[in-house]
């Protein structure tokens, strides 16, 4: 829009300011309801106060309620920030423009150099007019021809935006897409923590952003290791007891930190040995149990791409989930060593710690079900070839669980869904995961515990049940299922085996995920 | 078809070796033996963060793996020398064409021997669940079969290198040296 000198002098930006105030305001409430509710979570309805299956629901509705509070409180700081922006930068336009009426420029008939020093000021007033209409549309999501506009001003702030006003992977990738080379490459480069766990930007991409981020943080880790064990050191000298025990405990979780990182970054150091595939470091996060997810093989270029999604137990610090993965990468390779599969272990949930006792919680798998979903719609949006690439995600256990929730609840990007060892997927039937039943396929081994009636369903007192839906091994299920071996008398290490050597199932999953399904037994 | 064998005993300490001699124990046996591509070893989860598996696995090339000898003839001969130095063959499978696709074995001590023919044909050796030790840390030995140092994936499990070798095995060395 074009912007002339009088409109300029006497526009009131003081009522623009008010209302980028009141957005502010908004963003603030928003955060105190959120920090109420989850001082509410952590006191009164805390497990340890109040247990049970309603104790449980409420939980779930109320961390509902948080997750839908911190949607709107990204955009709605977006909204302040970009009008207190806009108003700082016309009143800098508008003083321009006083300084050269002082200098008594006449408007009507400017000199040629008052003329391109007016043309200038008025050019930047409406530079700053787009740009505010632009991030105003981005948060609204009214506009997406703004992003494009603001992508070309400002690539990290147009990526941040789209990323908090949860626009789709493609979005994300068309506005990757968009960019130079040099802009994606000054992105990687100074806002690593954007670019790496952005769904829907390339895995090339990704993996450079999180590896820059590893560094950053083993640096930090090292440097706060060593602040640490200084200040250990100095309260044990003083004798100050209380003091070192709390030091002792941070320096216990600082490097129980820097160990899980470290062996992170030693997993995805050089390519694979045995298929000669790159490693790429999708995303990453050391709070908590730790999350990560990493790729054998790039899934944007793979003829076949399979997204593991580990069950109970399963936590960064602990090996054996990559170490299935790999498994199933290098049985992949021995099953079409003429073709590029991609494995992807995609820990991005926080699973349940047991495999008994937590079998039965939806909540893990409802809080983990957008993210998967968000994942697969990243790798379909990135993907060079999706015509003709396969893709397949493989559940194991409770991650089963998560992938029939996420299908139910957002829809999975996938062409076929294994289900390993399932409690159950929280659906009655194969189609209800989207995809054509015959693309479901599912195995138990015989004796498994996931077949114990206690441990998928817990009978409530009006003769139903609360479990995770029918065995998708069933006949009534709708799918296809597959062979593996129990190789063991022990129940729990029966569920565990499915990975082992000569287990039925590790050829059958190789079949399907190469596309083989003849071969299926 | 797969019986059940009972993996869980004796007490495996330090079973690379162990997994090593397996396999050559088998390749001993095999005429013309063109020699491994690659060489990989890896922890299997168990139950228990504290319970852990070892799996060891060579690969034939995708050239040797497309014999008749290698596909074929190697497994007829593992049915008759595996049995004949104590092993015990607790599963075949075939393909639908009946083509063999799976021999496995298990020794004594419980180490587990597989021969696989997919697409790539391998010979794996593994241990039934054993207790973790945090602090196993194990030279490599060696790679059977010619396997070179930029294939063997080995090593990225031992970050000492070879046992015995400061420089690991020679890249040229004859591939039917065992």
């Amino acid at each position: 829009m074009r912007i002339d000198a009088e409109t300029l002098r006497e526009a009131d930006f003081d009522a623009l300011a008010a209302v980028g105030e009141q957005w502010a305001a908004f963003a603030a409430h928003l955060t105190e309801q959120v920090e109420a509710l989850e001082e509410t979570l952590g006191g009164g309805l805390h497990e340890d106060n109040w247990d049970g299956e309603s104790a449980e629901a409420a939980r779930d509705r109320i961390r509902a309620a948080v997750a839908g509070l911190e949607q709107r409180i990204g955009p709605a700081g977006r909204a302040a920030a970009a009008i207190a922006d806009a108003v700082e930068d016309f009143h800098a336009c508008r003083d321009e423009l006083e300084a050269l009426l002082s200098e008594n420029v006449d408007l009507d008939d400017p000199s040629p150099e008052d003329a391109a020093r007016l043309a200038a000021v008025l050019g930047r007033a409406a530079a700053v007019d787009e740009e505010l209409a632009a991030r105003i549309g981005l948060v609204a999501e009214t506009e997406p021809v703004g992003a494009e506009r603001l992508a070309a001003a400002d690539p990290a702030l147009a990526l941040a935006a789209l990323l908090d006003s949860g626009a789709s992977p493609k979005a994300v990738n068309d506005l990757w897409e968009s960019l130079s080379g040099a802009e994606q490459a000054a992105l990687i480069e100074g806002r690593p923590d954007l670019v790496g766990p952005a769904d829907g930007v390339p895995a090339d991409a990704r993996d450079e952003a999180n590896r820059r981020r590893l560094d950053v943080d083993l640096q930090n880790l090292d440097a706060d290791i060593s602040h640490v064990e200084q200040q250990l050191e100095r309260a044990e000298r003083n004798g100050d007891e209380a003091a070192a025990e709390t030091l002792r405990e941070r320096l216990d979780g600082l490097t129980d930190t820097r160990r899980d990182l470290g062996v992170l970054e030693d997993r995805v150091d050089g390519p694979d040995r045995v298929t000669g595939q790159d490693h790429y470091l999708l995303d990453y996060d050391a709070a908590g149990d730790g999350k990560a997810v990493i790729a054998i093989g790039n899934p944007d270029t793979a003829d076949n791409t399979a997204v593991f999604v580990p069950g109970t137990g399963a936590d960064l610090g602990r090996g054996g989930d990559y170490d299935r993965v790999a498994a199933m990468a290098h049985d992949a390779h021995e099953a079409a060593p003429g073709e590029d599969t991609a494995m992807v272990m995609w820990l991005g949930y926080d699973a349940p710690d047991h495999p008994v006792a937590d079998a039965h919680s939806l909540s893990y798998a409802k809080d983990a079900s957008g993210d998967l979903a968000s994942f697969m719609g990243g790798l379909d949006a990135a993907n060079r070839d999706g015509e003709h690439a396969t893709t397949t995600v493989v559940g194991y256990s409770y991650g089963s669980t998560v992938v029939g929730q996420s299908a139910k609840d957002h829809g999975l990007e996938t062409d076929q869904i294994i289900a390993v060892a399932s409690p159950g997927m929280n659906v009655d039937h194969a189609s209800d995961l989207g995809i054509d039943p015959e693309d479901v396929w599912a195995t138990t081994a015989p004796g498994d515990i996931i077949h114990l009636p206690g441990v998928i369903d817990i009978p409530l007192p009006n003769g139903d049940s609360l479990g995770l839906g029918p065995s998708p091994v069933g006949e009534d299920f709708g799918g296809r299922t597959f062979d593996s071996d129990a190789m063991s008398w022990n129940p729990l290490d029966i569920h565990t085996n499915y990975w082992n050597e000569g287990n039925a199932a590790r050829d059958n999953m190789a079949f399907i995920i190469t596309g083989q399904t003849d071969r299926v037994s | 078809m797969e019986e059940r064998v009972d993996r869980t005993r004796p007490e495996r300490d330090d079973p690379w070796p162990r997994m090593e001699e397996a396999v050559r124990e088998a390749i001993a046996a095999l005429p013309d033996f063109p020699g491994f591509e690659t060489r990989a070893f890896g922890e299997l989860a168990g139950t228990h963060p504290d319970v852990v598996q070892y799996e060891l696995s060579y690969t034939f090339t995708l050239a040797d793996s497309e014999t008749a000898k290698v596909r074929r003839d190697y497994v007829t001969v593992l049915e008759r020398h595996l049995p004949a130095i104590g092993y015990t063959i607790h599963s075949r499978r075939f393909d639908r064409d009946g083509a063999p696709r799976a021999l496995e074995a298990v020794r004594p001590d419980g180490i587990n021997l597989w021969y696989r023919v997919l697409g790539l044909v391998s010979v794996k050796a593994q241990t039934g669940p054993m207790p973790r030790d945090p602090d196993y840390d194990p030279y490599c030995p060696p790679p059977l079969g010619g396997v070179t140092r930029d294939r063997d994936a080995a090593l990225d499990f031992c970050a000492r290198g070879y046992s015995g070798e400061a420089a690991g095995p020679d890249p040229a060395a004859d591939p039917y040296e065992l």
